[in-house]
């Protein structure tokens, strides 16, 4: 039996969908009740809902083997663990984004916002520019608007938010899609079963097959 | 537990315990910073101004004290570094051999470690890899310094999908980018993952160091320990430090890693020593959180003292003195409290039985007489199962 952690929301359930579609279904998870943990002895997996951002560390701790997360949140936290497969699912980008009139003044510390203190130091850094980091919570967009950072670094899906905010992509940083990632000692504990999820994972999100999203109630 | 029984494990090999000072000078860590893969350090100034720190590692010291002679030793330390924002300490067992390392030398160290391992738990891998043969394939590649440490931090995450993506950036080329993603997704029993990068090899020293691999495993084998070792290199350490084998430890029932060691030569050459070393580490206290098993109980009787009628003469403390004396004779764990202070006690006890001293009396009495050997035996092979269990399985 491996534990498999599922990041709560959209791409929870993209994850599940895709799961399914390459054998380890599970039907407990789609009946309405309020157990926490889905079980399919049959096809060997049990499943959880976790935060999104919760999942790295529910797998690099060993309390699930495998789990599915956004790269984002691989490069901001650094998770010592395996990263065995783009699902190239949850596709967004790791962006710099301001007003549209944005200028960058160099002969002035860089004010930014964001979600990703880690990711958005280091890729300052990588271009040598001197930045005060602003750690904020959510609702990013609104700091450039009220003056509280001069950009934010941020996810970009669709575009839609910031441009409802007047806002701009400045540059990409680096482009995200969700990952299946996998404890390093369940990777050798459990390693056949584990290598069978990402072999038909793989051979899955390769054949380009368009999988249904199946909604689940969490 | 755990610590005697590793102890026991390196002197069978005849391995020498080594004893160190707490403190080293700080230049000793400052000049090694790499292969401490830390940055921070416990300083103080000495009495006399100089600056000392508390060990972070005891590799370190024990290459600082060799004189260039073969040497074989092992340790239990504490060793203080940061983790989470704040420095803890860490009490680690672990083995070093330096002279001359030969096939031997390295197979040995490695069964030991393997040995250790066992000795913990049922059910472990050891993981080797080499620094040495990744190094000269990536040479024959002609990867770009940066180039090999991305691919190194690659290899670490297992991460096919990066590898792609540095070949489609035109960092690798497609046959290099083949190879090692087949390098990357190698997990196998180490035997058969050695035929496997025999047919990866690029160059002549590559194929050499395939062919050492091979003899490494067979001494391996007449170690005993060769089912347990996989051939895997995601495990990456310094590539400054390390120059051949290195080596990690799991055992199921612990998320993490719990044992690392490797080859480190290019140390002791930096300290301007002769010697090849190799060796590991183990965290005890890793061990000890995940495999003591938690006891059900703290002692066998709780006794509740005061607030029974006195029986002739003798006053209720000499009659609980009595019960105290009878019952740990017999290697009973008994903890006696007031019955005014049961509510308020700091730590709650839990115990298997709680008497009063009328009860433990009339208990005593009923053991001696109907069957007392079978009523003691029972309790006393209980206490017995319950050190048992508090040890890993390591002893059976």
């Amino acid at each position: 039996m491996i534990n498999v952690a599922l990041p709560k929301g959209r791409l929870g359930e993209k994850t599940y969908s895709l799961m399914a579609a390459a054998g380890f279904d599970c039907p407990a998870i789609l009946e309405k009740n309020r157990k926490l943990t889905f079980e399919n002895p049959e096809k060997g997996v049990r499943y959880f809902w976790v935060k999104p951002s919760d999942v790295s560390i529910y797998v690099e701790r060993g309390a699930a083997d495998i789990g599915v997360c956004g790269k984002d949140i691989l490069l901001e936290y650094e998770p010592d663990i395996y990263e065995l497969l783009d699902l190239q699912i949850g596709k967004c980008r790791m962006c710099v984004a301001g007003k549209g009139d944005f200028y960058d003044d160099e002969e002035r510390t860089l004010r930014v916002a964001t979600k990703f203190p880690h990711i958005a130091s280091g890729f300052y850094e990588s271009i040598g520019r001197d930045i005060d980091i602003i750690h904020l919570n959510g609702s990013i967009e609104i700091a450039p608007i009220l003056g509280l950072s001069d950009v934010i670094v941020d996810i970009v899906e669709t575009g839609n938010t910031l441009r409802e905010n007047n806002l701009v992509v400045l540059r990409e940083i680096v482009p995200v899609s969700a990952r299946l990632i996998c404890n390093k000692v369940s990777f050798q504990f459990r390693h056949d079963e584990i290598i069978r999820v990402r072999d038909e994972l793989t051979e899955l999100v390769g054949s380009g097959e368009k999988i249904e999203t199946i909604r689940l109630e969490h | 537990m755990i610590e005697q029984t590793l102890n026991q494990l390196y002197e069978s090999y005849g391995y020498r315990k080594f004893r160190m000072t707490k403190f080293e000078p700080y230049d000793l860590y400052a000049d090694n910073r790499d292969f401490l893969n830390t940055q921070q350090l416990i300083t103080f100034s000495d009495l006399d101004g100089t600056l000392l720190a508390l060990r972070p590692d005891v590799t370190l010291s024990i290459v600082k004290s060799n004189g260039g002679g073969e040497e074989k030793v092992y340790y239990n330390e504490n060793v203080y570094r940061p983790s989470d924002s704040h420095y803890r300490e860490i009490l680690q067992s672990g083995v070093e051999c330096l002279g001359v390392v030969d096939p031997y030398a390295e197979a040995e160290v490695i069964a030991l470690a393997c040995r250790s391992l066992a000795a913990v738990s049922r059910h472990y891998v050891l993981r080797i890899s080499d620094a040495a043969f990744l190094q000269e394939e990536f040479s024959s590649m002609g990867l770009s310094e940066q180039t090999k440490i991305e691919v190194l931090k690659l290899f670490s995450m297992k991460n096919q999908a990066g590898l792609k993506a540095l070949s489609d950036k035109g960092h690798l080329t497609e046959a290099s980018a083949e190879t090692l993603a087949k390098l990357m997704d190698l997990y196998a029993p180490f035997t058969e993952g050695v035929s496997v990068i025999r047919k990866l090899a690029f160059s002549n020293t590559a194929m050499r160091i395939a062919d050492e691999l091979r003899e490494l495993s067979d001494i391996l084998d007449a170690f005993n320990v060769l089912p347990n070792i996989y051939l895997d290199f995601s495990l990456v350490n310094s590539m400054d430090y390390y120059n051949g084998v290195i080596f990690q430890g799991a055992v199921e029932e612990i998320p993490f890693v719990v044992l690392t060691g490797g080859r480190y030569d290019p140390l002791p050459e930096k300290m301007g020593k002769h010697v090849g070393a190799i060796g590991f580490a183990m965290s005890i206290d890793l061990l000890e959180n995940y495999l003591t098993k938690p006891r059900d109980y703290d002692v066998d009787v709780l006794l509740v003292y005061g607030s029974e009628k006195e029986s002739g003469t003798c006053p209720l403390s000499v009659r609980a003195a009595r019960v105290m004396t009878e019952m740990t004779a017999h290697s009973m764990k008994v903890r006696l409290v007031r019955k005014d202070e049961l509510a308020h006690m700091e730590h709650k006890i839990r115990a298997e039985k709680t008497m009063t001293i009328s009860e433990a009396e009339k208990w005593l009495e009923d053991s001696a007489g109907d069957s007392p050997i079978k009523e003691q035996n029972s309790l006393n092979e209980k206490t017995a199962d319950r050190q048992n269990a508090a040890e890993p399985e390591a002893v059976k």
